[in-house]
């Protein structure tokens, strides 16, 4: 039993929780961070590189199919939800830093159009996202778009050939009056020395598997060892929260009850929550406890990337000099601006195209090629060092359709029911997608090239949801009826303590026009 | 001798009665130019099956003036490392893969595959592959996975990496991207 009384319990050390840890430690608050999972070591714990043919074998002895190791492959929990209807998807990585280690590091500002619906401005986060950039060590380019701000940034990294093919058909597209752009990726890895002393980026490619030096930002190697050495930040690692404590007379949380690696039932007291363990966990946390939901929104206006890939072939490309294409992974590039100012009448929302090209063996983008022989290698060849490939991330249309709830009858294993995730994809989605399909056939033929995949038709079946990319539950806003949390990401409902939430934590991460999620 | 389709799959439909030439015949001698994979003893696949695998891969990926071909990149080990921890169904669907290549050949040649001519293979491998998009017979579909575990094993070898001219894996200081004047915007 721990009788220390915290001013601030902080639940889950991912991307929300490790800054609010930091943050907190930092103004002089004694905080603790309660996490899932342990430690995890870089370049110890996981490393992508490896001969994968001497690993092989002790990896399918543990288990793992995928060759390449990595934190991605190897520990990424994907059975700790139900999924209801439309295939819905749901990463959870229990380590220190949580899915921070495994995130691509994309770090893209959100523009002014997307703050219009909410009850916050551009300008009030702005000075914000700077000192988020400055601690994170962003890279970028400043493009001077309308929407996309540009931020405090370390050297950009350039383009690969195939995505200059790409920005080479957006540019054909733009002297035609579409409106659209072609940046390169803004990404949390340092291509400069700095005074944190983070590595520099050695651009191997692995950033999603783990970096194994350290180079991206990740909370477990930001600010939870900046936090530590304020020597207000106490580690629980190992530890599961099952309940959030509730003084209800005064009507604030007084703790959280929580099961430690050994399964006793431990007891944390606190004068604040911060709960920040994913859109789902934390909309499951609040409807176990029967919290905060007043408004009965929590668990509502759940959103999150969805689409399809579209690939293109570039013969002006075909027998360029081979080159060291792995970069910082696979997407270093970026098509946005589309519908910006000017909203599509078939779908609500926008969408903006992650892009990727060049030779990667252990990706290899196209191996489906027809035949047998010399040929064969051939045209892996040919086809892998002149492609571009297209990754669509849609804003997914919300609506009562698309929530989190309660399952009535499968539990954890600490008995608590798991949430479910319901995803329906709509009209509006479908035809998001299938104009994400028309706009990239377009830009790789207006750049000289020709189309190798392609969805041939879009619904439902075809629609693919990104793991990670959850947000909403918890809604923003300043009626108590209509809203979880007010503008400082505060809850409604119970005065005294605070209820952080994905929303307004992670203020950094890739665009999915959060606006779509306020009233 | 030339095959036609219909008549391997003719073939293949008797394949398993067909006699003296059944599989586990130790004392077949080798005709094709492939050296065995290293030393390598296969777990999961017999001996025999295992240089048909071997075989199959190497006529799928071969060397060329720029790579070695996948019987030098070990992609046999690879995929019996596989099938020895993958599930029974798998490495049964693959035994039976064997078997019926090796009655194709013994059907149309009087021998088993690894000791039929080059020419003679790559006659039976194009029928197999002539449906790729589609896979319909258990030939077909065999060819689809041997050629998929193939592909994965030989592209994470050093000589798939040779063979896409790879030049990554390696940690630099500044990334140069795209440095081609002719493909600058």
């Amino acid at each position: 039993m721990q009788h220390k009384v915290f001013d601030v319990c902080v639940v889950g050390s991912g991307p929300g929780g490790g800054i609010a840890a930091y943050v907190l430690a930092k103004a002089g608050l004694k905080v603790a961070l309660v996490e899932g999972g342990g430690r995890l070591r870089a370049g110890l714990d996981y490393n992508a590189h490896v001969d994968a043919h001497s690993t092989l074998e002790d990896r399918l002895k543990k288990g793992l199919r995928n060759p390449i190791p990595g934190v991605w492959s190897d520990r990424f929990e994907r059975n700790h939800f139900v999924p209801v209807g439309d295939r819905p998807g749901h990463g959870q990585l229990r380590a220190l830093g949580g899915r921070s280690i495994c995130w691509a590091g994309h770090s893209l500002r959100f523009g002014p159009l997307d703050y219009k619906q909410w009850p916050i401005s551009y300008e009030d986060v702005a000075p914000w996202y700077s000192r988020a950039e400055r601690l994170m060590l962003v890279h970028g380019y400043k493009d001077h778009l309308s929407n996309l701000p540009d931020g405090e940034f370390h050297r950009g990294v350039p383009l690969r050939c195939g995505e200059m093919m790409l920005k080479r058909g957006v540019e054909a597209l733009k002297s035609r009056g579409r409106r659209m752009e072609f940046v390169a990726q803004r990404k949390a890895m340092p291509t400069e020395a700095n005074s944190q002393r983070r590595a520099i980026c050695h651009y191997c490619g692995h950033c999603m598997q783990g970096c194994e030096v350290d180079s991206k930002y990740t909370s477990a190697n930001t600010p939870i060892p900046l936090g530590m050495k304020t020597g207000n930040l106490t580690l629980f690692l190992h530890s599961t929260m099952t309940r959030i404590l509730r003084d209800a007379k005064a009507n604030r949380v007084r703790g959280i009850q929580y099961h430690d690696s050994d399964n006793n039932i431990r007891e944390l007291q606190c004068k604040a929550l911060v709960l920040s363990c994913s859109a789902v966990e934390t909309a499951r946390h609040l409807l176990l406890n029967n919290l905060a939901n007043s408004s009965d929104q929590v668990g509502r206006n759940l959103t999150s990337h969805f689409g399809v890939t579209v690939v293109g072939l570039f013969p002006q490309i075909v027998d360029r000099d081979s080159s060291n294409d792995d970069g910082t992974d696979f997407f270093h590039s970026l098509l946005t601006g589309l519908y910006w100012d000017q909203p599509n009448p078939n779908f609500q929302g926008t969408y903006q195209i992650q892009c990727g090209a060049g030779v990667h063996p252990t990706r290899l983008s196209i191996r489906n090629v027809p035949g047998f022989g010399t040929d064969l290698k051939k045209q892996i060849l040919e086809m892998n060092a002149c492609h571009a490939l297209m990754n669509m991330q849609g804003s997914l249309l919300v609506s009562s359709k698309k929530y989190i709830d309660l399952d009535p009858e499968k539990r954890d294993r600490f008995g608590l029911a798991l949430p479910r995730v319901h995803l329906h994809y709509e009209d509006s989605d479908v035809a998001m997608a299938r104009d994400m399909v028309a706009t990239s056939e377009e830009v790789i033929k207006a750049a000289g090239g020709r189309v190798w995949s392609s969805p041939k038709e879009i619904s439902p079946q075809t629609l693919v949801i990104d793991l990670n990319h959850w947000v909403g539950t918890c809604k923003m806003g300043t009626d108590p009826t209509k809203s979880v949390v007010n503008t400082s990401g505060r809850t409604h409902d119970i005065r005294i303590s605070g209820l952080v939430t994905p929303p307004c934590l992670r203020l950094i991460r890739k665009r999915i026009r959060p606006s779509r999620t306020l009233p | 001798m030339a095959i036609e389709r219909r008549n391997l799959f003719k073939i293949l439909g008797a394949s398993v009665a067909i006699p003296g030439v059944g599989l586990g015949q130790p004392q077949h001698k080798h005709t094709s130019t492939a050296r065995a994979s290293a030393t390598y003893q296969p777990r999961a696949l017999t001996p025999p099956e295992y240089r048909v695998v071997d075989k199959l891969t190497d006529l799928i990926l071969p060397a060329d003036e720029k790579s070695p071909g996948a019987h030098d990149a070990g992609v046999a080990r690879y995929i019996d490392i596989v099938l020895l921890y993958g599930d029974k169904t798998t490495l049964s669907a693959w035994q039976n893969g064997v078997k019926q290549l090796d009655a194709a050949a013994a059907a149309a040649h009087g021998r088993l595959f690894v000791e039929i001519t080059l020419e003679q293979q790559t006659d039976i491998m194009r029928l197999m592959a002539a449906n790729e998009a589609n896979p319909i017979t258990e030939m077909e579909t065999f060819f689809a996975a041997v050629k998929r575990l193939a592909i994965e094993a030989y592209y994470l070898s050093s000589a798939g990496k040779q063979s896409l001219g790879y030049k990554g894996d390696k940690a630099i200081s500044r990334f140069p991207g795209c440095t081609h004047q002719d493909h600058q915007v």
